[in-house]
C-alpha cells in the first residue's frame, strides 16, 4: 500500500487491515517512495508490553508502524510533536501540555469561539517538517494517529505559535522565550532511539523554538478562555 | 642488574605482607572513589543551552535529560570513562587556570553530587 503523510511517499507492508483502514484518506498511487515501512510480530510484542490493558493485535501494528515513521523522521528534517494542532486563517497554532491538561479541552473552546475559521488539523501528534527552501518556517501535518477523538484532516498549517496550557483559576496569557519552555517542549516531542535521529531531533527543536513564538496558556474551562488566548496571541 | 623471575617475584611481595597490604589498600580506594556515566548520552544544543539525552536502551533507563552549562559539558565529558573527583579536578584546572583548586573542587563536587542523586553517574 502506497501512502503520502506530512509530504513524504511512504510504502506500507501491513499484516492486519486496520492500519490499512486508518490510513485510507493518506492513499496514493504507486511512485517513488522515501520511506517503507513494514512491522513484525516482534514490534507488535514490543508495543503490547507499552500498554496495560487489553488491545489488539491490529492497534498495536498501527502504533508500532507510526513509532518505526517517528524514529525515522528527525534524519529528514521531521519529527512527531504531541500537541493538539489546528489552522486559524492560515496560521498554524499547536497547544502541547502533558496528557490530562486540557489540550483538547481548549481546542474545542477556540472552534466554539472561532467557527468555520478555524480548522483542526490534528488532534494528538501531528508531523512537524522543516524544508530546506523555507528553513524558518516549519509546517505541521495532519495524520491518522490524531487521538482517541479523532479530531483532524489530512492537510498542513505553517506554524507560527506554540502554545503550553496550563490549568488557572483566572485566564491570561503570557508570551516566553525559549529558554524558559526547554522542560515542557522535550517532554512534548518524540524523541528517537538512534544517537544520530536523537541528535538531529535535538536541532529540529532548537529551530522549531527559534521560528515559533512561544505562550504559556493559563486557563479555566469557561469559554471566556478561548476569547482571551485567541486576543492576545493574534493581537485582536 | 638481572630481574628476578616471574614466580620468584610474586613470592617476594608474599612475603612482604606490609607492602602488599598498601597496594591492595591504594587499589580500594581508587574503586571507591571512581566516577562513571551509568547511561550513553548524545549532548546538543537546544535552546542556548546543551542538553544531555540517554539514547538507545538506556533511554528506557533513564528518561529524563540533563540541562548544563559549558562547564558542566566538560565535566560530563570526562565522566564517560572512570575518573576520580580529584583527577576531574586537576583536569578541570589545566582548562580553567583561572580558578583555584577550592573553587574548583566545590563547583565539581557539586555538580557530581547531583548527577549521582539523579542516578547519572555510579
Amino acid at each position: 500500500m502506497y501512502f503520502k503523510l506530512a509530504d513524504f511517499d511512504m510504502e506500507l507492508i501491513y499484516l492486519y487491515d486496520y492500519i490499512k483502514n486508518l490510513l485510507e484518506k493518506y492513499k496514493t498511487k504507486k511512485a517513488k517512495v522515501d520511506f517503507s515501512v513494514k512491522t513484525s510480530d516482534n514490534d507488535i510484542e514490543t508495543e503490547k508490553k507499552n500498554y496495560e490493558g487489553f488491545f489488539s493485535l491490529s492497534y498495536l501494528e498501527s502504533i508500532a508502524t507510526y513509532r518505526k515513521i517517528a524514529e525515522w523522521l528527525p534524519l529528514n528534517d521531521a519529527f512527531v510533536l504531541h500537541s493538539a494542532c489546528f489552522d486559524v486563517d492560515g496560521v498554524g497554532v499547536a497547544f502541547a501540555a502533558h496528557s490530562g491538561t486540557g489540550k483538547t479541552t481548549h481546542m474545542n473552546l477556540w472552534q466554539k469561539y472561532l467557527g468555520e475559521k478555524m480548522v483542526v488539523v490534528n488532534g494528538d501528534k501531528p508531523i512537524v517538517r522543516f524544508f530546506e527552501d523555507e528553513p524558518e518556517q516549519p509546517y505541521a501535518y495532519g495524520t491518522p494517529w490524531n487521538g482517541k477523538e479523532h479530531l483532524g484532516c489530512n492537510m498542513r498549517t505553517p506554524l507560527k505559535h506554540i502554545c503550553f496550557i496550563e490549568r488557572s483559576e483566572t485566564n491570561y496569557v503570557e508570551k516566553v522565550q525559549k529558554q524558559d519552555i526547554i522542560d515542557r517542549i522535550m517532554n512534548q516531542v518524540y524523541m528517537p532511539k538512534a544517537p544520530q535521529a536523537m541528535m538531529k531531533t535535538m536541532t529540529l527543536i532548537d529551530r522549531l523554538l527559534s521560528c515559533c513564538d512561544l505562550w504559556i496558556i493559563h486557563c479555566n474551562m469557561a469559554p471566556k478562555a478561548a476569547e482571551i488566548a485567541y486576543n492576545t496571541i493574534f493581537k485582536k | 642488574m638481572n630481574l628476578p623471575e616471574r614466580k620468584a617475584n610474586r613470592q617476594y611481595i608474599d612475603n612482604n605482607p606490609e607492602k602488599w597490604n598498601q597496594n591492595r589498600f591504594n587499589i580500594e580506594t581508587k574503586e571507591k572513589n571512581a566516577m562513571k556515566l551509568k547511561y550513553q548520552f548524545i549532548i546538543n544544543e537546544v535552546a542556548d543551552q546543551m542538553v544531555a539525552v540517554a539514547v538507545g536502551d538506556d533511554m528506557e533507563k533513564f528518561n529524563g535529560f540533563v540541562k548544563m552549562n559549558d562547564i558542566g559539558v566538560q565535566i560530563f565529558e570526562l565522566l564517560k570513562n572512570e575518573i576520580t573527583l580529584d583527577e576531574i579536578i586537576a583536569e578541570m584546572l589545566k582548562k580553567h587556570p583561572e580558578s583555584t583548586e577550592q573553587e574548583a573542587r566545590e563547583t565539581i563536587t557539586e555538580f557530581t553530587d547531583k548527577l549521582k542523586a539523579e542516578g547519572v553517574v555510579e
